[in-house]
């Protein structure tokens, strides 16, 4: 097996050499990425190009892989937390909560009450902060330039209350098995109060401004169209599922923590194109905003962490034990073995990144190149999630 | 229809393990060769794939698929549905070409297990340098542990006389080596 086979005809690396294996008579090969603006992070697509049309594209993976589950074999349970918020780093506490919520399950650990709200305010907050940046860099990428702007200075707001709680600003560690690291102060709450009518009033701005906008409308309807079907063949979920029809939500489905007293709808758009997957995440930052209210206010006292929570030589004990939540992206699993000792036997992380982009290359076939860059970006891939 | 989705396949285990303590709630054991159409009747149940885990034990190397459904209402919950292969022949059927996104999963483990998945449409390495073995998640023989110690079957519907993975006085597995794999692919 060798890296480059050298020709007249075939040039390139390992992966542009297999592909160009497949390729007919005039066409282009182009690499799009590693470092391509719209591929955000280190996502690379090689594309067979007829005129502007896609003929085929595969998308190639691993410039961001830090094989973090060979990671979770060399340390104890508790330490491989920090871990989590490198995963995916726009919406870090769903990470945390999908692993401490497999360990919870695998050792019978009851979270304090108090700690279920306080996991559902930050995780909240994460997800709308991790939509903001998705909807400024989305515009971004199609070439307007002034909503990033917007969605950075409302995302600096989430950012500072949960810096002020957690300690950190993007990688998160913020929950602990049985609860969480901090208790929440009364300041953060009042913080978090006066945020949502300021963001309530900014939603309708930026869909008069954004979401109404012709250009932007053009460059996302009818584009990138992915059939239910389709999505059940490669596993897709999250927004990118709910824009094409299917209501269904691991909150709701695979219920965890508070969530089942917790009254909130599934925002779905039957349409299939990246125009749906789009709408159903600026009415998702909506449904964000009435799930804080209701937890604000209902919020109890009491400890925010059990006692006796697994500390850093913890032993778990010996089984299997699979535990999905529902993050920014989609469904998030932890498939964990332990065998009784103080590290993880086996840890298998389940990026919904990994498989909402898994079916890319069948949705770009026959597209226009510069509607690549729009399909991209409506599936908002984090890709440290993806290779891990 | 869960009930008999498997019915007429080589099942060597169908069990119920405790759901609320493991998020698992059923469990099938198949041999290799009836993967693909217990694939195909997952497909034609409405069910997706939510990913493919790999682990290395004592046994041979577990492979387990997640499938789960859609819709609420008619979801009877997560099924792990596993084959176990051994460490000198690890090699499966691919079901790529029943669930696409199967294709991605099954390079990874490729990638981290060194197990090959036979007629998969693209197997290149995934996440790994393309000429890197260093397998990371195979395990040394004598850090493996039996599936026993890892898994707890629960309440056991259907098990084949010849299968006593799960069996308490079944013996102990010899330990193998790492090397040997089906034959690899032709790559570039």
């Amino acid at each position: 097996m060798s890296t480059h086979s050298i020709s007249d005809q075939i040039s390139g690396d390992y992966y542009t050499c297999r592909f160009e294996e497949g390729r007919s008579e005039d066409t282009l090969i182009l690499n799009m990425g590693p470092q391509h603006p719209s591929t955000h992070g280190v996502l690379r697509i090689i594309l067979e190009l007829e005129g502007e049309y896609i003929v085929r594209a595969e998308p190639v993976l691993g410039y961001l892989h830090r094989m973090h589950e060979a990671m979770a074999e060399n340390r104890s349970y508790v330490q491989y937390l920090p871990n989590m918020g490198r995963v995916d780093y726009l919406h870090a506490l769903a990470w945390n909560w999908a692993y401490v919520g497999a360990v919870e399950r695998l050792a019978g650990i009851e979270v304090p009450r108090r700690a279920e709200f306080i996991r559902v305010i930050t995780c909240e907050l994460n997800r709308l902060s991790s939509h903001l940046l998705w909807w400024g860099a989305y515009l971004l990428d199609l070439g307007a330039f002034t909503p990033i702007m917007y969605a950075f200075d409302d995302r600096e707001r989430i950012l500072d209350m949960l810096q002020s709680v957690s300690g950190s600003r993007l990688t998160y560690s913020f929950f602990r098995p049985g609860g969480v690291a901090f208790d929440l102060p009364q300041p953060f709450l009042d913080q978090v109060k006066a945020f949502i009518p300021y963001m309530r009033n900014r939603l309708p701005m930026y869909k008069t401004l954004v979401t109404d906008n012709i250009i932007l409308r053009k460059r996302c309807e009818e584009v990138g169209w992915l059939p239910l079907e389709m999505c059940r063949r490669y596993g897709v979920t999250g927004p990118v599922l709910r824009g094409s029809g299917q209501s269904y939500d691991v909150r709701r489905a695979e219920p965890y923590g508070v969530y089942p007293e917790l009254a909130f709808g599934i925002p779905v758009d039957g349409h299939g194109d990246a125009m749906a997957r789009y709408l159903v995440r600026m009415a998702e930052m909506e449904q964000c905003l009435d799930i804080l209210e209701q937890v604000i206010d209902a919020m109890p006292e009491g400890e925010f962490i059990v006692k006796g929570a697994p500390k850093a030589r913890w032993k778990a004990p010996a089984g299997e034990v699979y535990f999905a939540v529902e993050g920014a992206r989609g469904k998030i699993g932890v498939h964990l073995f332990s065998d009784g000792t103080a590290t993880p036997y086996r840890c298998k992380l389940r990026a919904p990144g990994f498989s909402n982009l898994s079916c890319f290359a069948e949705m770009a076939r026959g597209t226009l190149l510069s509607d690549a860059v729009s399909i991209l970006g409506s599936l908002d891939l984090v890709i440290p999630e993806i290779d891990r | 229809m869960t009930l008999n989705l498997f019915d007429g396949l080589d099942i060597l285990l169908d069990s119920k393990p405790e759901a609320p303590t493991s998020g698992i709630y059923r469990n099938v054991m198949l041999t290799p060769h009836a993967l693909t159409s217990a694939a195909r009747r997952m497909f034609e149940a409405d069910y997706h794939l939510e990913d493919i885990s790999g682990l290395d034990a004592a046994e041979g190397y577990l492979v387990t698929y997640h499938f789960d459904r859609f819709d609420n209402r008619n979801s009877t919950g997560r099924i792990a549905v596993r084959v176990l292969v051994p460490h000198k022949e690890a090699c499966l059927p691919s079901i790529a070409a029943v669930f696409n996104g199967a294709e991605w999963h099954e390079r990874e483990i490729m990638d981290f297990f060194g197990v090959t998945f036979e007629d998969n449409p693209n197997p290149a390495a995934l996440l790994l340098p393309e000429l890197d073995d260093s397998t990371p998640l195979r395990k040394a023989a004598d850090k493996r542990r039996r599936l026993r110690e890892l898994i707890q079957p629960g309440t056991i519907i259907f098990k084949a006389a010849s299968f006593d993975v799960f069996d308490d006085e079944a013996p102990a597995p010899v330990a193998e080596t790492n090397q040997g794999s089906c034959e690899q692919p032709d790559c570039p």
